[in-house]
């Protein structure tokens, strides 16, 4: 990223939300944002992961110059590099487990027996094939949590942006999940986590500090937990 | 008590505060109820309201039942009256009027015809009526010879004698006949019809009371206390076997049977009623989907507010009552301003009521159509309020006041019940769409259909010739014979003929027929109409030459008689063959009755109604002989606008005979304008209650989408983070709407088939099953649905799905 800004028109001038962001990020690193409320964190993960498109700069994902792509482009980019995992978890309470799985899927050209099958292979490989025709609400947070990472990961992204995806979530859960995102990244996923929990902070192998919407630091490197 | 006063302030104060919510439930209401009132107000005159006869419940029409002739619907024979009144059992009394008729009333400044009725004398003791002042008809009133007494009419007595309180014993000039006034009817009376002005008694002759042959009479009979109508009919039933085996020749398979009065009133008034109250019931239950749908979406943000109340104490059944009253309270006004709008549309409407209900009585408000509006008022507060009641209060008090007014709303069992009642919407809408649709149809069929004649610029008017002043033929025809000479004469005119009566006010005189060389047809069933006619009545009305000739000046008294016949009555006697030049008489077969020749074919004309088939008819010039039916309509057809030349014809008429009223001038057109008025205004009103239903379902649709993309922004957060695109969202949206539409129209079609019989009875040149009539309704239905579904998909496309992940 390069002199990426953002601002917004408000009845007081210019209120700035993120500002001269100048950051690169390694094939496979796996970076912490952390930061104070408002600092930017979430609008940062925004751009990155290209769900907001009202910003200014430049962006580079993997030689593709994101800032002169158009939306249905950004679109199309977004599907293949990138998984979400969010606080929340936002899994789909009208929809079964195999089903959440299935949605980014569902938003690819990829045909009905394909999908099954990579359903049946992240079930598998996240071990809850038993829980594949329960509702969200049948399951504990720390399942739910579970279920939204093995979506953000079907689609084999590149690129994982979780925003707090422990903050719902009690200690040993939270243990758990992060343990998850360490053993994709060592296994070669990018992953951008903002959390304010300086334990699962140290997973990551960088911290950027953001705050007014300014990096205050990014170039530390922290050993791995 | 408290407690419910409490209710009701609350529920005030929770539409008060909500004035956006509160105007369009209201408005949404006011509609349905509106709707509802009125027609229940058409309703009351028509079906309920009692008939301004004492004990009126107890009076029926009696009938002749020659189905076996084509006449299932008889006017009674003067014989047939007398031995009914003499032998039946049912009946506490029977009295006859005369089957239309008129008096010309002069000596009174300009002639004039009055509309009135010769009544057997105890008429209105039948109807149980006095006149306001003077008597009522004696017996020896109506004795053959006894000095002429006349009734007249209030409106006739204020109009014409200007209230002159020394009318009674005045004598006055019918048909050039004195006739005593001996009384003046009570304001607003009126039978058998509004138009009728005058009643004088029959005095049957014991002759006239022996034909059976002559039926032009009008029977209203009284039940005795207890009987009822299938005995009546029972009775009525064994006196025509009786009858019939008495008079084989007159009465043979001739029967009888009674109809209460006030469906002989309705008539067909009452059927469009039911169907015109069947549609508005259907708005109103979407009305109240569209309301009870509006009130689940609040529910969202009012869980917070019950689940307290809850957990302070209340009972779910408290809280169940309490929404209850705010519906009511949310229906009351609606009621109020329905009733309004009903008030308004009164006169409107009234155009609907038929002419045998007193115009007095108009639409308008009495105390049933208040409590009815009140009733229904109350009904559909409950109605839309009592599913939404019965859910909300059946919240999950902790999750609830855990998640305050959350976006999760009333659960899925919430949506599921409002896309329910959504299809519930489209599939009312569709029925009362495709109704609506295969009566346009019916009714353009009908309006672009040939009647077989043309009616414009064609003036229409009566000069019926009094008997006393023209009992032999040869003056009537001399009358005839001048007044259209001279009005062929005027400048404007292009053709003038008389005939016995134009389209559209009868089928016409009947009469049996023999045809030469076919004495084995039953001259019973042979029963074509007769219209009386002058040479240029075809040309007037521009009916069409098929084959042969029309009448000529040639065909005058003393020569062969002619006739002209149509083209069912050629098909049916002389099917295949040429018909010109055969030959029928009217009498027996063997009789010294002249044979008549047919000389031309003309086409049919649909004179009993536009959508009523043609019979087999005969056309039969004035001249030749005195057939009993008196050519007193004279038809103009004139180069510009036919009531210009009114005047000018008037003044013709009465050059030749300066008492000669001159009545009912109208222009043809006006006369089927009017058949189809009431067609008209059914099909307008359903068109119109469709249209709002329609506007209804589609608001339905509408609020459901935009409140499921208010609730589902989050998700739509989500899909759009997963990948999916602005136009997966609006195709998810689209087909959410498009699947409640689908759902609802099948339901909408299946029933619409089902009911649509309940219309064939209205329906003309389309069929009840018409596929344009059904594919167009659902095809408008479905890009009203999209457009419905669009707005709020646009919406949903534009979720900044950073600020949705965000949405708590």
């Amino acid at each position: 990223m390069v002199d990426v800004e953002k601002s917004y028109e408000s009845g007081a001038g210019k209120t700035w939300v993120l500002r001269r962001i100048n950051l690169e990020i390694g094939d496979g690193d796996f970076i912490t944002i952390m930061g104070p409320s408002g600092a930017g964190k979430s609008t940062l993960m925004g751009i990155i992961g290209m769900l907001d498109g009202a910003w200014k700069g430049e962006y580079y994902l993997l030689d593709n110059a994101v800032h002169k792509l158009d939306n249905r482009r950004r679109v199309e980019l977004h599907k293949k590099y990138i998984g979400f995992v969010f606080q929340q978890y936002h899994l789909l309470d009208s929809l079964t487990v195999a089903e959440n799985l299935d949605l980014p899927l569902s938003y690819r050209d990829i045909k009905k027996s394909e999908r099954d099958s990579m359903v049946a292979d992240v079930l598998d490989r996240f071990q809850i094939v038993g829980k594949k025709d329960l509702f969200p609400n049948q399951l504990s947070g720390g399942q739910q949590q579970l279920v939204a990472v093995a979506r953000a990961v079907i689609g084999n992204p590149k690129l994982i942006l979780a925003d707090e995806p422990t903050g719902s979530l009690h200690s040993s859960q939270g243990k758990m999940i992060m343990d998850l995102l360490k053993g994709l990244n060592e296994a070669g996923t990018t992953i951008i986590q903002v959390t304010h929990n300086e334990n699962w902070a140290a997973y990551g192998s960088r911290i950027i500090q953001l705050a007014d919407g300014w990096i205050i630091s990014g170039q530390t490197k922290v050993g791995a937990a | 008590m408290s407690t419910f006063l409490q209710d009701v302030r609350y529920g005030i104060r929770m539409l008060v505060k909500s004035p956006g919510f509160t105007v369009f439930a209201v408005a949404v209401l006011s509609l349905g109820i509106a709707a509802n009132t009125a027609i229940f107000s058409l309703a009351n005159t028509v079906l309920l309201r009692a008939l301004p006869y004492r004990d009126a419940s107890r009076l029926v029409m009696v009938w002749e039942d020659s189905s076996a002739y084509g006449f299932p619907h008889n006017t009674p024979s003067a014989g047939s009256f007398a031995e009914w009144k003499s032998r039946n059992q049912v009946f506490e009394d029977m009295a006859a009027i005369s089957f239309g008729g008129s008096f010309n009333l002069t000596g009174e400044g300009q002639p004039q015809e009055l509309p009135g009725r010769s009544v057997t004398a105890n008429l209105f003791s039948v109807l149980g009526i006095t006149p306001e002042f003077g008597r009522n008809f004696q017996p020896e009133d109506d004795v053959p010879g006894a000095r002429h007494v006349a009734i007249l009419s209030h409106g006739l007595w204020l109009r014409q004698f200007g209230g002159d309180p020394q009318i009674l014993g005045k004598e006055i000039s019918l048909n050039y006949e004195k006739f005593m006034v001996i009384g003046v009817m009570r304001r607003g009376f009126q039978f058998p019809d509004r138009e009728i002005e005058i009643w004088v008694p029959s005095q049957f002759t014991k002759q006239k009371l022996a034909n059976f042959g002559n039926h032009s009479l009008n029977v209203v009979a009284r039940l005795r206390p207890g009987v009822s109508l299938a005995a009546a009919n029972a009775n009525l039933a064994t006196i025509a076997k009786q009858l019939e085996r008495e008079h084989p020749d007159e009465n043979a398979k001739v029967g009888a049977y009674a109809v209460p009065l006030r469906d002989e009133f309705a008539g067909a008034t009452k059927s469009a009623l039911f169907i015109l109250m069947g549609a508005v019931g259907f708005v109103l239950l979407i009305a109240c989907a569209n309301i009870a749908n509006l009130l689940l979406a609040r529910a969202t943000g009012r869980r917070r507010e019950l689940a307290m109340r809850l957990a302070l104490g209340a009972s779910r059944s408290r809280i169940t009552r309490q929404l209850l009253v705010e519906s009511v309270v949310l229906a009351l006004p609606a009621g109020a301003a329905g009733l309004l709008a009903s008030v308004f549309a009164a006169d409107f409407l009234g155009r609907l009521i038929p002419k045998e209900f007193a115009a007095a009585s108009g639409t308008g408000l009495d105390g049933r159509v208040l409590a009815f509006t009140i009733a229904i008022s109350l009904a559909t507060g409950i109605l839309f309020g009592i599913i939404p009641a019965l859910r909300i209060s059946r919240i999950d008090l902790v999750t609830s006041l855990k998640q305050g007014g959350g976006q999760s709303g009333v659960g899925s069992g919430g949506r599921r019940l409002r896309d329910a009642l959504v299809v519930c919407e489209v599939a009312l809408a569709i029925v009362l769409l495709s109704g609506a649709a295969l009566m346009i149809h019916s009714f353009e069929a009908l309006y672009h259909h040939d009647p077989g004649f043309r009616a414009d610029h064609v003036l229409v008017m009566r000069t019926p010739l009094p008997r006393q002043k023209y009992e032999a033929f040869a003056p009537r025809v001399s009358f005839y014979d001048q007044v259209l000479s001279r009005v062929e004469s005027l400048p404007g005119v292009e053709a003038a003929g008389y005939t016995s009566w134009v389209p559209l006010t009868n089928y016409g005189g009947a009469s049996g027929i023999q045809v030469e060389g076919r004495p084995e047809l039953d001259s019973k069933v042979l029963i074509p109409n007769v219209r009386i006619i002058s040479r240029d009545y075809i040309r007037t009305l521009q009916i069409k030459l098929v084959k042969g000739r029309l009448i000529e000046s040639r065909d005058g008294t003393g020569t062969p008689a002619v006739a002209l016949i149509n083209e069912t009555m050629a098909r049916n006697i002389w099917p295949g063959e040429d018909p010109i030049g055969k030959h029928f008489k009217t009498g027996d077969y063997t009789d010294k009755t002249p044979w008549i020749t047919v000389v031309g074919v003309v086409g049919d004309v649909h004179q009993a109604g536009l959508d009523v088939p043609a019979r087999a008819e005969l056309y039969m010039p004035y001249a030749q002989q005195d057939f009993g039916f008196e050519p007193e309509y004279l038809t103009v057809r004139t180069k510009g606008d036919p009531m210009q030349m009114a005047e000018a014809i008037r003044q013709q008429i009465w050059a030749v005979d300066s008492e000669q009223p001159v009545a009912g001038v109208m222009p043809l057109a006006e006369l089927v304008d009017d058949y189809l008025t009431p067609r008209q205004m059914q099909t307008s009103l359903l068109g119109a209650f469709a249209g709002l239903a329609l506007l209804l379902a589609a608001l339905g649709i509408y609020g459901v989408l935009s409140f499921s993309v208010t609730q589902r922004t989050q998700e739509i957060g989500v899909r759009i983070a997963l990948g999916a695109r602005r136009e997966d969202v609006l195709k998810m949206i689209l087909s959410q709407g498009l699947k409640l539409f689908l759902a609802g129209a099948v339901i909408g079609l299946v029933s619409a088939l089902a009911l649509s019989r309940a219309l064939e009875h209205w329906l003309y040149g389309v069929s009840a099953t018409d596929p344009w009539s059904f594919a167009s309704v659902t095809i408008l239905l479905a890009a009203v649905t999209l457009l419905a579904c669009y707005i709020p998909a646009r919406r949903a496309m534009r979720v900044d799905p950073l600020v949705a992940l965000r949405y708590e």
